[in-house]
């Protein structure tokens, strides 16, 4: 990223970094969806469904919403260059949020079971 | 009769008082100038592959527990659970990560390096040995 185009610049995004951004968003939810599975699995091996149907509809409402938030973030980044920069602290939170309650209800899938 | 202003009057009602508090919880990224877009989409990035690297540990964590059988009552829950909380540590640590690199960008100090390498390398290290160890400990039992 040497010698960058300045901001609100034509040709400010030649390296796609919106692009990477929308992926590695819908890359995240495609591995909440993922832990989502495995906690269902948990639940049925181990017959702790009214634990896991909980946590895995929270991680696959969490997936869905990191997924529409992608597509809102791709359009909002298009304009970043005019704008400025795009921090989206809440959203950032919220998704921490979701991983931590997903690790205390997989350890307690584990130790239940 | 004085009038309120707008802030004061946000101050009095209760969403406005806890939008306060939520406030002063929040470090200050309002501060500084906006760096280049780029740059805040790369600190984004950086932390969206740590929290797939939690959720990664996490699922793993969920694997271990269903699949490692050693012999040994609940010693699968000695990898399982470890990787789980390491799972969930990496994603507290890389949003407060996120907060500093941020709030650096803002006000165009250098970055810090990131705790969270370590912490990772170290984690994956100490499941290793205690996999080691169970293994071994397994195949001297049967």
């Amino acid at each position: 990223m040497s010698n960058p185009e300045p901001p609100g610049a034509p040709g400010w995004d030649e390296g796609a970094a919106s692009e990477r951004t929308l992926l590695a968003w819908e890359r995240t939810a495609i591995a909440s969806l993922a832990v989502a599975a495995l906690i269902i699995r948990a639940g049925i091996v181990y017959s702790l469904l009214g634990l896991a149907i909980p946590l895995a509809a929270l991680l696959a409402l969490g997936s869905v919403g990191e997924w529409l938030f992608s597509l809102r973030l791709y359009g909002e980044q298009r304009q970043a260059g005019e704008q400025g920069a795009v921090a989206h602290e809440r959203v950032h939170a919220v998704l921490v949020a979701i991983t931590l309650i997903a690790a205390a209800g997989s350890a307690a899938l584990s130790i239940l079971r | 009769m004085t009038t309120q202003t707008e802030p004061e009057h946000a101050e009095r009602t209760k969403r406005g008082r806890l939008r306060a508090a939520l406030r002063k919880l929040r470090p200050d990224l309002d501060v500084g100038k906006d760096p280049d877009p780029r740059f805040t989409l790369a600190n984004e990035r950086t932390f969206l592959a740590w929290a797939r690297t939690g959720l990664a540990l996490i699922g793993g964590g969920l694997v271990a527990a269903q699949v490692l059988r050693f012999g040994l009552g609940g010693a699968h829950l000695l990898v399982a659970i470890p990787a789980i909380l390491l799972g969930g540590l990496i994603a507290i640590a890389s949003y407060l990560q996120w907060q500093v690199n941020e709030r650096a960008m803002r006000l165009g100090r250098p970055l810090t390096y990131s705790p969270l390498v370590r912490l990772l390398a170290l984690g994956i290290a100490v499941l290793a040995l205690i996999s080691i160890v169970l293994v071994v400990i397994s195949a001297i039992v049967r």
